[in-house]
């Protein structure tokens, strides 16, 4: 890892993704010789990231904003190491707690008891830390009557809860959080601004994607706007959304 | 770079124990018998089996009881085709997984094997009880050399980590595999001595495939630890030593090469 200055937390440099549009639905080898045969394998490529360059310093709050499929998911999972990027660096320094999908470590079968401690090994927590903090996790989730439910029968709500609560038991240098926010109701909505707005305070760097500029507006000191996989503007949050509200 | 791929793999150990756990309760949730299933399965299926080569067959002369030598073959065998099944899909079903989290990939892989070596460890149980009720009627003789049948199943759980490793990463991207590999299997069933005595096949124009076919090292080598009281001879545990871990190397090789592919394929 060779970041330029210590601060560095994330850098990008020169970051492109492509994707493969034809060997999307590819999923049988008859399919691919008569596609290889027609030499239409390689074609169409769609490119989701065009040589984006950016870093993200210790501390920030770094929002990205954009139209639907403008890459801003991508940029995520390129930054958590989800995606391998087609060219381009990548160089994160830290712990990642990455809240793209709530819950996608659920096994729905499961009551909550039991995917607590799953989610928490997917996330790499060992077993020993998410005992300690199972108490925190249902008190901040307010789900302790329903502990022993299979999550099935879950509300998304409810999901959300415990899943947040997992994600943010342990502070994590980088977060990073994908329109999660959305979802529960008005008082959880609070009480997970707060907790992040704790974690911003005591150091933690944050990239966040969202629709909602306001969300963006109050909580972020940087933001990126996306356009069609490029960088269209990227600085301090009142000029680029004033820009982006503009456009 | 070594070591971090190392520190990555022991910090996604309660993973592995905690997918194992996840399949295990899954397995058993809402059946009556529960755990026992484990260790009935196999004898039930050794009852078919023996009913039908012993009563409708008439095969003879395998040099021990017939379910016995069905059993102790079957175990082993049933273990590789279950982890290679199951690992071979491990990829596709946590599709929803790979595409939110980082995860080492390979931990799917790697978490069928141990979850089928677990259930494998019950049929052990249940073959201790088949050859314990022949060594009361005096059919079968017990040998020091059963402590020793932890090696040829160690051997067996590193040449399925590989093929795992291979067919998991081909099923990514075709999909054929996944339906012809059960035809496959019980091919590889039939040219494995488990339900015939070997000598059946010598001077079969085919021998040399079985020559070639590693499970018959495998299930060979733990049927004279288990029954026979033979340790296998020096070439043949070389021979097993070389095929399990160049199958792991090649399945590792191959499932690096084209990991960070799976991604755009799920």
């Amino acid at each position: 890892m060779n970041l330029d200055s210590k601060k560095v937390v994330v850098q990008l440099e020169n970051v492109s993704m492509h994707f493969n549009m034809s060997s999307e639905k590819l999923s049988s080898l008859k399919e691919y010789f008569i596609k290889l045969l027609k030499r239409q394998l390689f074609f169409k490529k769609y490119v989701a990231i065009d040589n984006v360059s950016f870093s993200i310093e210790k501390g920030d709050v770094f929002g990205i904003v954009g139209l639907n499929g403008c890459g801003k998911s991508t940029t995520l999972k390129i930054v958590s190491g989800i995606l391998k990027p087609t060219t381009g660096k990548v160089s994160v320094r830290g712990s990642i707690a990455p809240l793209i999908e709530l819950g996608a470590g659920f096994d729905m079968e499961l009551t909550a008891r039991e995917n607590i401690y799953l989610n928490g090994a997917v996330l790499g927590y060992s077993k020993k830390l998410i005992n300690e903090k199972f108490d925190e996790i249902v008190e901040f989730s307010e789900m302790k009557d329903f502990l022993d439910v299979p999550m099935k029968n879950y509300s998304s709500g409810m999901v959300a809860r415990i899943a947040f609560a997992i994600a943010t038991i342990v502070q994590p240098d980088i977060l990073i959080v994908d329109e999660i926010l959305a979802v529960g109701d008005f008082h959880f909505r609070e009480k997970c601004t707060k907790r992040i707005e704790t974690m911003m305070k005591t150091g933690t760097t944050i990239v966040l994607v969202s629709h909602d500029i306001e969300q963006i507006e109050s909580l972020c000191n940087k933001v990126m706007w996306l356009e069609k996989g490029k960088i269209k503007m990227i600085g301090g949050v009142k000029e680029v959304c004033e820009a982006y509200k503009n456009s | 770079m070594l070591k971090a791929y190392w520190r990555d793999f022991v910090r996604f150990i309660p993973l592995l124990m905690g997918l194992t756990n996840k399949d295990f309760k899954l397995k058993y949730r809402r059946s009556f018998l529960g755990i026992v299933w484990s260790m009935l399965n196999p004898l039930l299926m050794m009852i078919v089996f023996t009913s039908v080569f012993v009563i409708i067959y008439r095969v003879q002369s395998v040099g021990m009881p017939f379910s016995v030598y069905y059993i102790t073959g079957a175990t082993l065998f049933n273990f590789f085709s279950e982890a290679s099944s199951s690992s071979m899909t491990s990829i596709i079903d946590n599709a929803s997984l790979i595409k939110k989290v980082y995860i080492p990939k390979y931990i799917f892989v790697l978490e069928k094997c141990a979850f089928s070596f677990v259930n494998m460890l019950f049929s052990l149980i249940a073959m201790m009880g088949v050859i314990l009720f022949y060594v009361i009627t005096g059919e079968v003789h017990l040998h020091l050399t059963i402590f020793l049948i932890f090696i040829p199943m160690i051997f067996v759980f590193i040449f399925s980590v590989g093929i795992g490793l291979i067919l998991s990463a081909l099923s990514v991207f075709f999909r054929d595999i996944v339906h012809i590999w059960g035809v496959l299997t019980t091919v590889w069933m039939y040219l494995t001595p488990i339900m015939y005595p070997m000598d059946m096949l010598s001077g079969q124009s085919f021998e040399w495939v079985i020559q070639l076919n590693p499970m018959f090292y495998f299930v060979d080598d733990f049927r004279n630890l288990m029954i026979s009281g033979i340790i296998p001879s020096m070439d043949h545990f070389l021979i097993s030593f070389v095929i399990c871990v160049g199958t792991f190397f090649v399945g590792m090789f191959v499932f690096r090469k084209v990991q960070d592919r799976f991604i755009l394929h799920i």
